[in-house]
């Protein structure tokens, strides 16, 4: 019976997660093929006569009507076939393969350090609203939350490489070359678009908290001698975190975007790089393929977030499986 | 306010005993939007050692802070002056890590909505533990054991499934049951409990306060049990004290205060409680009016204004309570006459 609900809830998660799917992909066939210029143009170059361009894009399949361009690439996609670039002649997924870990690195370094940042700082705050610590904390991260990425790139740069000579100013070094180089190199462009993040999980942690301290079962826990790190830690964090673990989730998906700036600024071999130099040269099919990787990603993530309740909450649990 | 009239003591030699509680000229004023809300104003009380206190009074009288300002669990935006004696002890000013060694094995507390006051994503068996594992020393199975004791104690059925669930697998009255079980874990000395059945249902109320009852006679603790229900509270303290708008009214023995209350105040609400032997489609006798606004209390007797009885020296009684039988004081310029000759000692009056 119970077993039965659960299932029933997964097999309905995952209807939802390909369903999603199929929009954004068709989406992007769609943004695509509406935007002028062509993969062809890009090939041929300035001087290619109209003539040829046509016989490309035939021979590329792009002249095709847009439904039965998507259904032929979707066919190959569920096979696991993402296609090849007509520009590089990669393969997609090796393409993707290639670039991924730095960007996973980016991404998962990011929101450890949005995370961590945030939790000292809302601890710190909701231990004592109102007072100047809280105060100042909450209006350095209302500038965070104000300054974009490609903002504070620059900004970290000038300050952490150029005067202080911390960190390289741009470039990657592959975790194989060494892990504390390694490091150095994704430490800056990572906090440039964790900046946003840790304020937007600091303010959210800080009001649940401060709402959780002020609970009947805050005061019984006081009421048993129980510290005031015990407290906040053992009794008043779990029950706060609910709408961070969802926060965590979103922030995942903004945070793809917000590589692809930290990938440009920073000249770093990632996704974002690629997807915005295949966009600008209309490589539809490495478009095409990227996006439907990210979104599988995105909705992978979104779904152990709601997995993620439950291990929070018991009381979700139920609810969850309903 | 144990015993005060000396003839009351048999061996003339033998010092007065300290009492466990000594609360004086107790303030406690909370900051609102509408000014400093005077929520306790100047209240002195005792209580013995093993000693069952009730504390009654309409909802808004100041109970529940009181409770707050004993314990020092008071709100941020708060002030707390005068004085709380426990063991001797002075607790207004002790700093926090000091009081959170007297919470639980010195003074402990049962609050009003049991659903509230356990936490929800937190299994029952260590909201009762960890109490014991940090104020006792005790080891993850020793305070799992006595844990399981506490539980049959305060009458759970299947302890050891308990200890897994979380509270919202569980009724009202199991959860009740579950913090009482939590607040006795270190042994205090004293148990505030305030309104622990106001969120219950009837059936269960009777439960609950007979276990609380029960349990402060078996391990002869002291209690201070809170409520706005005098029936429920009546047959089963020592004594009681009748609080209105921030301050005492009467204070005496259970038996006093109930059968032959001399506060105007006491007296009107004893007359407005209604009982199984009231008669049908009569009216009940209400108390005209409202609570004065704690924000600017009236000078003198705060229920002047409300009382059938109120003539000029009302205006310039102050805070302090007068005696009028041995153990029974009252706060009132005209209080209501005694009658024949009622126990000043001890006994339950037999409550409904």
């Amino acid at each position: 019976m119970k077993r039965n609900r659960t299932a029933l809830a997964v097999v309905r998660k995952t209807g939802r997660g390909v369903l999603v799917m199929l929009l954004v992909t068709l989406a992007i066939v769609v943004l695509m093929a509406s935007a002028p210029g062509s993969v062809a143009e890009v090939i041929l170059g300035q001087n290619a006569t109209k003539a040829n361009v046509a016989a490309l894009n035939k021979e590329l399949g792009v002249d095709k009507p847009v439904f039965e361009q998507y259904t032929q690439w979707l066919s190959h996609a569920l096979r696991g076939d993402l296609g090849t670039s007509p520009l590089t002649h990669q393969s997609v997924t090796t393409a993707i393969a290639e670039r991924l870990p730095v960007t996973l690195e980016l991404t998962v370094l990011a929101v450890l350090m949005a995370l961590v940042l945030a939790v000292v700082f809302a601890v710190a705050c909701a231990s004592w609203p109102g007072s100047p610590l809280d105060r100042a904390l909450t209006a350095v991260s209302s500038v965070f939350l104000s300054v974009p990425a490609f903002i504070a790139g620059p900004v970290l740069i000038y300050f952490l490489s150029v005067r202080l000579g911390w960190f390289p100013v741009m470039g990657w070094t592959p975790i194989g070359a060494g892990f504390g180089e390694n490091l150095r190199a994704a430490i800056m462009p990572s906090l440039s678009i964790a900046l946003v993040e840790i304020a937007a999980f600091h303010r959210l942690l800080r009001t649940d908290l401060i709402g959780t301290l002020g609970e009947d079962f805050i005061g019984a826990a006081r009421a048993r001698g129980m510290s005031r790190a015990y407290v906040m830690f053992r009794h008043a964090f779990r029950p706060s975190s609910l709408s961070l673990v969802t926060m965590v989730g979103l922030s995942i998906g903004r945070l793809v975007g917000a590589t692809a700036v930290a990938e440009t600024l920073f000249s770093l071999p990632g996704l974002g790089q690629l997807l915005i130099t295949s966009i600008g040269s209309r490589d539809v099919v490495m478009v095409q393929g990227m996006v439907a990787f990210t979104g599988i990603v995105c909705v992978a993530v979104n779904t152990l977030a709601d997995i993620g309740y439950g291990v929070v909450d018991p009381r979700v649990r139920r609810v969850a499986a309903a | 306010m144990t015993e005060q009239s000396s003839s009351e003591q048999k061996d003339p030699r033998a010092v007065k005993p300290e009492p466990l509680l000594h609360v004086t000229h107790l303030r406690a004023y909370l900051s609102s939007r509408h000014g400093v809300v005077k929520a306790v104003d100047d209240v002195s009380f005792e209580v013995g050692h093993g000693e069952a206190m009730g504390l009654v009074g309409e909802s808004g009288s100041g109970k529940s802070v009181m409770s707050r300002a004993i314990m020092g669990l008071m709100p941020r935006r708060s002030d707390r002056t005068g004085s709380v004696l426990f063991k001797g002890r002075e607790l207004i000013g002790l700093p926090r890590k000091e009081m959170s060694e007297i919470w639980g094995p010195q003074i402990s507390m049962v609050f009003q909505d049991p659903g509230r006051s356990l936490n929800p994503v937190v299994p029952v068996e260590r909201q009762l533990t960890e109490g014991m594992r940090r104020h006792l020393g005790l080891g993850r199975s020793e305070a799992r054991g006595r844990a399981l004791q506490l539980l049959r104690e305060v009458g759970v059925s299947d302890p050891e499934r308990r200890l897994r669930n979380y509270p919202h697998e569980m009724s009202g009255g199991m959860c009740q049951r579950v913090m009482i079980a939590a607040a006795l874990a270190c042994e205090p000395d004293l148990l505030i409990a305030d309104e622990p059945t106001t969120a219950l249902d009837v059936t269960i109320q009777r439960q609950i306060l007979d276990l609380l009852r029960r349990v402060q006679r078996e391990r002869n603790m002291s209690m201070i049990l809170i409520s706005h229900n005098l029936p429920l509270v009546a047959g089963r303290t020592d004594r009681t004290a009748v609080m209105y708008a921030g301050r005492l009214a009467e204070t005496g023995s259970t038996r006093q205060v109930f059968e032959s209350p001399r506060h105007r105040y006491t007296a009107a609400l004893l007359a407005a409680t209604p009982t199984i032997t009231h008669e049908r489609h009569s009216p009940f006798r209400l108390i005209p009016g409202t609570l004065p606004n704690p924000v600017k209390p009236p000078a003198g007797c705060r229920f002047a204004a409300r009382c059938d009885h109120f003539h000029g020296p009302c205006h310039e009684l102050g805070p302090d309570m007068t005696p009028v039988a041995a153990g029974h004081h009252v706060a009132c310029a005209d209080p209501v006459p005694a009658p024949a000759a009622v126990g000043a000692r001890g006994g339950e009056h037999d409550g409904r």
